[in-house]
């Protein structure tokens, strides 16, 4: 008897082994494909908060400081206040950013997907054209809003004469990723009490 | 032996699914353990930076009627590691000097690292939580202090003239109704030179007026109380007869209060003590002969420690110090001489004004205003040290 077991395999213990096989073989490599999916869209989702997260804490950074100026400049514009012009999507201020002692003209705002920054160093005159860079990909939007020191909205676009009332600035910024087919999307928000207002 | 070796090929099917699992798991936990840490840092970073913002607010709160020359000479620090919440703040204060000053907004201040003459000081502040660290920085602006006359707005004015030699210098706006006259070391004056007459070419770092209009020194009248009375102390002998002080020993102390001698005396290597958290006034109305020693305030402020030189009869003020000193000295009719070393902070005011060194003439700040000495944030100065 066990001469005949040692000896092969009979065709249907062949087949039915071989197709159990190819069963876990299938279930195998399948959820190897979901999971890897899944894993590719956790990798570029976490790449593009970090994206975003970055992009905003940029975008904080510099409105928080809005109006920071010791050059002096600042008292001679034409727009004293801090915030230059304030739309929902984008918002120009003068700050020293860079720290360098020079008044520099700054403004975030949406363009397609993307969120830009221009830049103008005071040349002692005027602000001069400015140089463009890119922020932030994979926006879907930017939505600015402004409060006054009591709390109170202040409509956007900002009239010219209340632009000085501005004294916190709400920036959300939702970015969407699409990987496989799938998007998903990340809302962040930050408030920034703004320190350099008169 | 075929039954084992079915049983192995189905374990190494379950081992091989297993380590695939096992390898996606780990992958998986790596995505949301480096998310998780991002998060985490990004409240660390949040925390640390309000803390660094409260911190700003505590010195501005923590600086009044405090000396900031005592601040500045012992390094600056404010706060050090000052526990709150989720972490600490430590804040520093430095003057407003070059390189990074004179800015449009604030000039630089003429009394360098450690003297605060123009009422503006930097103050920086760092917030931290376990690795974040994030650092504000504002310029405040001090105003109010001891109610003093604004002729103490001079670190030095002679009423004929003003002399420096050596290596006995001046910081602060320093004057004189008639001419200057300058040797050894340059320059001679960090700040601002005004005389009725001339001032010398080269010797003074700031403005310099000339042929400027003479500046009234009304004479200080002498009390109408008795002479007295002494300060307390050891090696002390004083005459009330004739109103003179001698100072032997090795320590006099003046309290709050008004005294009056007709000389002073001082030998040896005592000191004189100023009193804390009030004035102690000194009239003298002759003469201040000190060959030795030196003075020794507590608070660190000159309006602590004022010598009024009354009446209108000449009369010479010798005055040593071997160590920093805070003093005022009002005395329009009298000769004042500055020897030794250590620097005398405050407002010296004489007929005829002459510092030989080493020591320095310089200008406490904190001598004009009145009321408490508060400092307020400069609007526009606020912004993040990335």
């Amino acid at each position: 008897m066990r001469q005949q077991y040692d000896s092969g395999f009979s065709l249907i213990e062949a087949l039915v082994s071989t197709a159990i096989l190819s069963g876990i073989v299938v279930a195998g490599a399948t959820f190897y494909s979901v999971n890897s999916n899944s894993y590719a869209r956790g990798q570029s989702l976490a790449a593009t908060r970090q994206n975003a997260r970055v992009a905003l804490e940029t975008m904080a950074r510099e409105i928080r400081v809005a109006g920071y100026d010791i050059s002096g400049v600042r008292g001679t514009l034409v727009t004293v206040a801090a915030i230059q012009a304030a739309s929902s999507t984008s918002v120009t201020f003068v700050a020293d950013v860079n720290t360098n002692g020079v008044l520099d003209l700054v403004t975030y705002r949406q363009q397609g997907t993307m969120v830009l920054r221009d830049l103008a160093p005071w040349n002692g005159a005027a602000f001069p054209a400015s140089t463009t860079g890119e922020v932030s990909d994979n926006v879907a939007s930017l939505t600015l809003t402004y409060f006054n020191k009591a709390g109170g909205v202040i409509a956007a676009p900002v009239a010219t004469g209340s632009l000085q009332q501005i004294a916190r600035v709400r920036i959300a910024v939702v970015t969407t990723v699409t990987t496989m087919g799938e998007t998903d999307s990340f809302p962040l928000l930050i408030d920034v009490r703004i320190r350099n207002i008169t | 032996m075929t039954l084992t070796c079915q049983k192995g090929s189905a374990l190494i099917v379950v081992l091989l699914l297993s380590v695939a699992l096992a390898l996606l798991g780990g992958a998986f936990m790596t995505v949301s353990f480096t998310d998780r840490q991002i998060s985490s840092n990004e409240v660390q970073a949040t925390q640390a930076f309000d803390l660094a913002d409260a911190g700003l607010d505590h010195a501005v709160e923590q600086l009044k009627d405090q000396n900031a020359d005592t601040l500045l000479a012992a390094g600056g620090a404010l706060f050090t590691n000052q526990a709150l919440g989720a972490g600490t703040y430590s804040v520093t204060v430095t003057n407003n000097t070059k390189p990074t000053f004179p800015l449009a907004a604030v000039p630089a201040d003429a009394g360098g690292i450690n003297d605060d003459t123009d009422g503006y000081l930097v103050l920086n502040s760092t917030g931290r939580v376990n690795e974040a660290e994030r650092r504000v920085q504002i310029i405040v602006y001090g105003s109010g202090g001891p109610t003093m006359p604004p002729i103490f707005q001079w670190a030095a004015f002679g009423q004929s003239s003003l002399k420096a030699q050596g290596s006995g210098n001046f910081t602060g706006a320093v004057g004189t109704n008639g001419s200057m006259t300058f040797s050894g070391e340059s320059p001679k004056i960090t700040g601002d030179a005004y005389a009725g007459g001339t001032v010398p070419a080269g010797w003074t770092t700031g403005t310099v007026t000339q042929g400027a209009p003479p500046i009234s020194l009304p004479a200080e009248a002498c009390p109408t109380t008795p002479y007295g009375p002494a300060p307390t102390g050891d090696g002390i002998t004083f005459n009330a007869g004739s109103g003179k002080l001698t100072l032997n020993g090795t320590n006099a102390y003046f309290g709050t209060g008004t005294y009056y001698y007709s000389e002073i005396s001082k030998s040896g290597g005592g000191t004189i003590h100023a009193p804390t958290g009030g004035a102690a006034k000194i009239y003298v109305s002759s003469k201040i002969s000190m060959s030795g020693g030196g003075f020794n305030n507590p608070d660190a402020k000159a309006e602590n420690l004022q010598i009024y030189g009354c009446g209108i009869s000449s009369g010479t003020f010798t005055i040593t110090g071997g160590q920093t000193s805070w003093l005022t000295i009002y005395a329009p009719y009298k000769a004042i001489k500055f020897t030794g070393g250590g620097d005398k902070f405050g407002s010296f005011i004489g007929d005829t004004f002459e510092n030989s060194g080493p020591g320095d003439a310089k200008h406490d700040a904190q001598l004009l205003g009145g009321g408490p000495l508060t400092f307020s944030k400069l609007p526009s100065s606020w912004t993040e040290v990335l």
